[in-house]
């Protein structure tokens, strides 16, 4: 009974329109009110201030607003300048350097939404206006977009880190190779479809002038990534100079940035934190009431007594975590399931920054897939097209991502090698 | 009223903003007062390096609860622009002649958890001011930093009350994403 009114409880407020925040707050307290051993509601308001009292949450908004003020300049159009002259040479140039500047402002920002509108709002009519077909140019940026979140630095990479105390730096280090895979698939598939467009020479002056306007947008992964893999800066750090670059950059060197800007971005961003903190807060506290009364551990050893074979306990959860994908957002995805599925992961023998790779790999396909995927929805006001066509427009992406989590999946190696090296 | 709610998100933005300032000029301090003093200590300026090589002292502590504040007021300010994710899809269960039925439900439900959970907040808050719990690196009482969890609810139930009884103020539930 108390199970039934907990679901109608949560259901009931979801059609009700209630945010997803105080939905999570109310069935939270219901946990420790009536499942719960020996709890009582104090602790939910206990558990919301630990959980915000941490110093690895600095970098959540360090890069959420080094990411807004590359936004605002010409960061995106330096680098898509780069590497058009670059890929010119090449039959469907102009669609790989879409997926390679996707893929440098992804070294740059951790979103997957602020890389596809950086990036698409000038590929994309630069596309169509070269021929390339409106379903494979609306596809490709939404896809490639989504590389703003398995390329480090990535904001989902940090909330997963912080809900299974995983290193962070070694997500960012294990994201690097899954996310070249990504990007070579869609180069790959560019390439095939646009096989026959016509191409242009090598322009060595256009070459050397792009690179002089753009060196200080192509230092920035370097530096960023650099220093993180080095071991030079923690990831919280890297955030802070990462900034501070951004400032130098936007508002000293391209002086394309007002500081009167700088109020506008921090207000987005703290929007963005303002959405982001207390949904980690109270999914915080959620997880540790269920593990501090062996929920997810019980649920891991229910599973593996039906479903004994560790491979099918893995293709289990994937498919969990892609309907999962399909229905929430990313940040609550990661928030709610990355606790709960750890116990399962160890009982398994997965590595927890394989893991949370795969996981994020699984999620970043939700992007892509109604009814909550939110590159669609945003392409769809930014690009101008139906819903319907971009649906259609991303089906040929998703196979490509789908065989890359696979082969993630099966040679872990793609993700751990470089951790493992590096240790 | 809307001139009056217009006034206080301005007034929460301004506060988010400045904090969210001191968070960056912090850790900035932190990094670069880091890296300076390493030099001094490389020249042979020991003594005067040696207590700032690990960072400016209780920098990335002030930052913590400039986060807070930044972040949680970010919560109060995000239900003013109605940008607090929730699943848009299930809006069609109702038709569209019931919508502002619905919304105002919704805000009322809305405003009564925040309600609930400011009253939480402030009760924790006050147990912790009770028990004089202080910060470990700042050695001062840790619970008027814990205010701000009980003000931004408050502030959110209040927002709530607000639309429920001028819905025209309501902002469009547009959700977002990270």
């Amino acid at each position: 009974m108390t199970v039934a009114i907990f679901v109608a409880l949560v259901i009931g407020l979801l059609l009700l329109r209630v945010n997803v925040v105080l939905v999570l707050a109310v069935a939270t307290a219901y946990v420790h009110l009536y499942f719960a051993s020996g709890s009582e509601l104090a602790f939910l308001a206990q558990d919301l201030w630990f959980a915000i009292d941490r110093e690895v949450l600095l970098s959540i908004p360090m890069f959420m607003i080094a990411g807004a003020v590359m936004t605002r300049g010409t960061i995106a159009a330096r680098l898509i300048r780069v590497m058009s002259a670059l890929t010119a040479p090449i039959p469907g140039g102009l669609a790989i350097a879409a997926v390679l500047s996707c893929a440098v402002f992804a070294a740059i920002s951790g979103s997957s939404i602020v890389t596809m509108l950086a990036v698409g709002s000038i590929m994309y009519p630069a596309l169509i206006k070269e021929g390339y077909g409106r379903n494979f140019s609306l596809g490709l940026m939404c896809s490639a977009g989504t590389l703003g979140i398995i390329i480090p630095p990535s904001i989902p990479m940090i909330l997963y880190g912080i809900m299974t105390e995983t290193s962070i730096t070694d997500l960012f280090i294990a994201g690097v190779v899954p996310g070249m895979l990504l990007t070579f698939l869609f180069c790959a598939y560019a390439l095939a479809v646009n096989r026959m467009k016509t191409v242009r020479a090598w322009d060595l002056q256009e070459i050397a002038s792009s690179v002089r306007h753009g060196i200080w947008a192509l230092l920035m992964p370097i530096i960023l990534l650099g220093g993180i893999y080095t071991g030079y800066y923690t990831p919280t750090e890297a955030a802070a100079v990462s900034l501070v670059y951004a400032l130098i950059v936007e508002l000293f060197i391209h002086r394309e940035m007002k500081p009167r800007e700088y109020i506008t971005v921090v207000f987005e961003t703290t929007k963005l934190l303002g959405t982001l903190l207390p949904l980690l807060a109270i999914a915080g506290s959620l997880n540790t009431i269920l593990d501090y009364e062996g929920v997810p551990k019980a649920w891991a050893e229910m599973v593996s007594q039906v479903v004994t074979d560790p491979g099918a306990q893995l293709a289990g959860i994937n498919i969990l975590l892609l309907v999962v994908g399909c229905i929430m957002d990313i940040g609550s995805a990661i928030l709610i399931l990355a606790p709960l599925l750890m116990p399962m992961v160890h009982s398994i023998g997965l590595d927890p920054v394989h893991f949370g790779v795969v996981m994020i790999m699984n999620l970043e396909i939700g992007y892509l897939t109604p009814p909550v995927g939110i590159n669609l929805f945003i392409a769809m006001v930014a690009f101008k097209e139906s819903f319907g066509r971009i649906v259609v427009s991303v089906l040929p992406f998703i196979a490509l991502m789908l065989f890359a989590l696979v082969l993630v999946i099966l040679i872990p190696e793609i993700a751990l090698y470089a951790v493992q090296a590096m240790r | 009223m809307q001139k009056f709610l217009r006034g206080w998100q301005w007034l929460e933005s301004a506060v988010a903003v400045v904090a969210f300032t001191l968070v960056a000029g912090a850790l900035i301090v932190d990094v670069m007062g880091r890296e300076l003093f390493a030099l001094f200590n490389n020249i042979g300026m020991y003594d005067f390096a040696e207590s700032w090589l690990g960072g400016v002292f209780g920098a990335q502590r002030f930052a913590v609860h400039a986060t807070q504040i930044a972040g949680m007021l970010g919560f109060s300010i995000v239900v003013g622009t109605g940008g607090h994710l929730r699943p848009t899809v299930v809006d069609k269960l109702f038709p569209d002649h019931m919508d502002g039925l619905v919304n105002r439900v919704s805000d009322l439900i809305s405003a009564g958890i925040c309600a609930g959970l400011a009253w939480m907040c402030w009760d924790f808050m006050l147990s912790t001011k009770a028990n004089h719990e202080i910060s470990m690196v700042f050695q001062i009482e840790i619970w008027p930093f814990q205010l701000i969890l009980a003000y931004v609810f408050a502030s959110a139930a209040a927002r709530y009350l607000c639309y429920v009884a001028m819905p025209s103020a309501r902002p469009d539930t547009k959700g977002g994403d990270l």
